[in-house]
């Protein structure tokens, strides 16, 4: 298919695809800000827990959530942003490390490249493409540096927080998008992208968790002094607790769905059991739902999730670390900010601070369109907040790739 | 292995044994039973009267340690013996606690025999509990699979589901109990096509329409009901019941058996509202049987129990990636996804047809409190 030609200067678009719904936001960039001009949005075809099961009904359904987006916002697409999520996505830490060289032991600019490029190296596991590279804590002779350059010291070790895709689903999504005639411009981390809308720089410079809950998966990451110390996901979501509920009180999807929305909680109360619901029925005549049945069965599905991403965070953490690393509210002074579509469970901020014995709280973009203030926008927000940092004109021209990842990258 | 005989109800492993040995004592006059071990303590200790002891050159009396192909050896070693056993009836329901070594390999051997010899091949199979670990939870899932190819149909019980249905602070026995209730009333609509004099007699070579192919995929529930509305209340008390697997689509079933028992009141006009029900639950679109028995006993109240059967969809309909011819190994790799597929479609809810989530060693798709045992009010 033969390519566009580029997008009108200063116009951006986000795509993001999850397992329930797939959102295109158009924007243009007006005096260093977003001004919305677009919107598109359809419940997702063919992707179960984050996993594409079906790529032809979803690149369907992706195409015409495009054509909305294009409608509503009255400008032809050509380029795009698009976030990965979900279980083919992961990290790790690398480290490059660097003496430096020269008598007087002064860090240059091209030790610092020399330093990034030997983290690069780093070869990533067979099957798995590099997608991106997210700056950490840089090092000079074991200390924290914000820039080494210029600085005396004899070691130079920088860090980064390497995301991989598996191969073959990121050839898939690339394919997808591209065999619609769409450029794309850049994959964004989805939890780093939500984290980007919800949680302002001063709590990512003290230390916070975002958890996004999404439908099949959920996703988490940590940020540490300014930069993201690790990520990752768990393949369980608010479909799992509309199938507990399918299967606790025998009921079609829909009505489990409902239910969810409109009276579970995440937290179970013996008081709960006093509470019916009432369901009209054909067949079999009414029927009447306890409360305590609802909760329970919401409650320890969220408590078993929250658990698994407690136990993800300390896996992960002992693999950068080498020895347990306690998450406690003196690392993350800010807490833990949740986000999502599944987030607005009630009680699940509770529920939460009980696993996690971290304080939680709701986490909702900050955005003009009132429509799009809900948690469940805070990844394809996020992607249109970081795609302006990438857009925006530079205060000096990137020299080259790293730079421009730092710049997209820069918290 | 006369006529008046035509189900044959075979007890495979340690569990299956000592399970028809507590079975036989309330079973119908149409069903003969046989125990086959490989552990002559077990077989010793069951009580049923015809015993085959499988693979004494082999494993000299033991058990098979939890091998599945230790299992499998033991059995393919009396293969002779075993197919006298297996020839003469119309009916064979192999009952087995999955999980084990000789349950998990001769299970298969066995099903693979009568189905051979031209029986109806039907399991009664209990899955080990989630805390039993995961060592024993993937040999019996894949002791399922082997089987689920090799007989007619095979009906599952999750000993999860069990905690759903008796207090946490009754004793184990109950539990086991509730598994022989299970399985009695299984066998009971079974036996329900040779039972003579019923009210609405079932062909006996319906059961062949019932379960039509290899591979079925199926479903049993029971529940009781009394009242001026017994019937309708116990085709409800069925379909509620915890061990009916339930998921928000996959319920559904081609072909259903509807077995009712009342009293001497009990009218034709009560069957058809629970059968109405039922159809409107669960299917039974291509066929649905109804049969009807009275019991003096039962004044006032009502048992109705449910089979369904869904033959396995053929594998040309197994959609493959695009553009790549299915090899002959794939098509079978298929078939076997396919039926592990269906059995785990019911279970595993909005999730059937997905990879499972394996986390610490469990299938985190299965709904948690079933997994973890915590009993929820029925509503």
């Amino acid at each position: 298919m033969k390519a566009k030609t580029s997008t009108a200067p200063g116009r951006i678009a986000a795509l993001d695809i999850g397992t329930h719904k797939t959102v295109v936001l158009v924007g243009q960039i007006v005096d260093r800000r977003v001004r919305l001009l677009g919107f598109g949005e359809r419940r997702t075809e063919g992707v179960v827990k984050g996993v594409v099961q079906d790529l032809e009904r979803l690149t369907e359904c992706v195409h015409q959530v495009i054509a909305d987006a294009e409608r509503s916002s009255g400008v032809p697409l050509h380029d795009l942003y698009a976030s990965v999520n979900g279980p083919m996505v992961d990290g790790e830490r690398v480290k490059g490390m660097m003496p430096v060289p020269g008598r007087d032991r002064r860090v240059t600019a091209a030790d610092v490249e020399a330093a990034n490029l030997s983290a690069r190296r780093i070869e990533p596991p067979p099957g798995r493409y590099t997608l991106l590279y997210m700056r950490q804590p840089t090092l000079l002779d074991g200390k924290q540096v914000a820039n080494p350059v210029g600085m005396v010291g004899e070691r130079l070790e920088v860090n980064f927080w390497r995301v991989t895709h598996e191969d073959s689903t990121l050839r898939q999504r690339v394919g997808m998008i591209n065999g619609m005639a769409l450029h794309l411009r850049d994959f964004l981390l989805g939890s780093h992208a939500a984290g980007c809308s919800v949680v302002s720089d001063a709590e990512k410079r003290t230390g916070c968790l975002v958890i996004d809950f999404g439908a099949g998966t959920t996703n988490w990451i940590l940020y540490y002094r300014e930069h993201i110390l690790c990520a990752g996901c768990i393949s369980v979501g608010g479909e799992h607790v509309t199938n507990d509920l399918c299967s606790a009180l025998r009921v079609r999807r829909e009505f489990a769905e409902e239910v969810k929305l409109r009276y579970a909680s995440a937290i179970h109360r013996p008081e709960d059991a006093n509470l019916t619901i009432l369901k009209e029925g054909a067949v079999g005549g009414d029927q009447q739902f306890n409360r305590g049945t609802i909760n329970l069965v919401t409650s320890v599905r969220i408590r078993e999730l929250l658990e698994q991403v407690q136990q993800d965070i300390q896996t992960r953490m002992r693999a950068i670390f080498g020895r347990d690393v306690e998450v406690t509210p003196a690392l993350l002074p800010s807490g833990i900010i949740l986000t999502g579509g599944a987030s607005q469970l009630a009680g699940l901020a509770e529920a939460t601070t009980q696993v996690l014995r971290l304080p939680a709280r709701l986490g909702v973009p900050v955005t003009e369109a009132e429509a799009l203030r809900k948690p469940e926008y805070a990844c394809v927000l996020g992607i249109m907040a970081a795609a302006l940092v990438n857009e925006a004109p530079p205060r000096r021209q990137p020299r080259g790739i790293w730079a421009q990842i730092r710049a997209l990258f820069r918290l | 292995m006369s006529a008046e005989q035509p189900i044959l109800l075979v007890g495979v492993g340690g569990a299956g044994c000592a399970l028809v040995g507590q079975l036989s004592n309330t079973m119908p006059p149409s069903i003969r039973t046989l125990a086959v071990d490989a552990d002559a303590s077990s077989l010793a200790s069951c009580g049923v009267v015809d015993q085959v002891q499988i693979g004494r050159a082999v494993l000299r009396g033991l058990g098979a340690g939890g091998e599945a192909k230790m299992g499998a050896s033991a059995a393919e070693a009396d293969l002779a013996e075993l197919r006298r056993w297996l020839a003469g009836p119309a009916v064979v329901v192999f009952v087995t606690g999955l999980g084990g070594g000789v349950s998990g390999g001769a299970t298969g051997v066995l099903a693979a025999l009568a189905a051979e010899a031209g029986a109806i091949v039907l399991g009664l199979v209990t899955l080990p509990f989630t805390h039993e670990g995961e060592h024993r939870q993937s040999s019996a899932r894949d002791a399922l699979v082997a089987i689920n190819l090799k007989a007619h149909g095979v009906v599952v019980l999750r000993n999860d589901d069990l905690l759903q249905m008796v207090k946490p602070e009754a004793p184990a026995t109950e539990m086991f109990a509730e598994t022989r209730r299970w399985m009695g009333s299984a066998l009971e609509s079974l036996s329900g096509f040779f039972a003579p004099g019923a009210l609405m007699p079932l062909d006996p070579g319906a059961l062949r329409a019932l379960f039509p192919s290899l591979g079925c995929l199926t479903i049993f529930a029971t529940g009781e009901g009394e009242g001026a509305t017994a019937v309708v209340t116990a085709a409800r008390a069925a379909l509620a019941s915890p061990l009916l697997p339930h998921g928000p689509e996959a319920t559904r079933v081609d072909h259903l058996l509807v077995q009712v028992v009342g009293g001497p009141s009990l009218t034709t006009g009560d069957c058809q509202a629970a059968v109405a029900l039922l159809r409107a639950e669960l299917g039974g679109d291509r066929v649905t049987l109804l049969g009807a028995r009275m019991d003096g006993a039962l004044e006032g109240k009502a048992r109705v129990s449910i089979l369904g059967a869904s033959p396995p969809a053929p594998p040309g309909k197994v959609k493959m990636a695009k553009g790549k011819r299915p090899s002959k190994a794939a098509l079978d790799a298929s078939q076997q996804m396919f039926g592990f597929a269906l059995e785990q479609n019911l279970r595993r809810g909005l999730f059937g047809m997905a990879e499972p989530t394996l986390f610490n060693g469990e299938d985190v798709d299965v709904p948690t409190y079933l997994r973890k045992g915590i009993r929820i009010q029925s509503s």
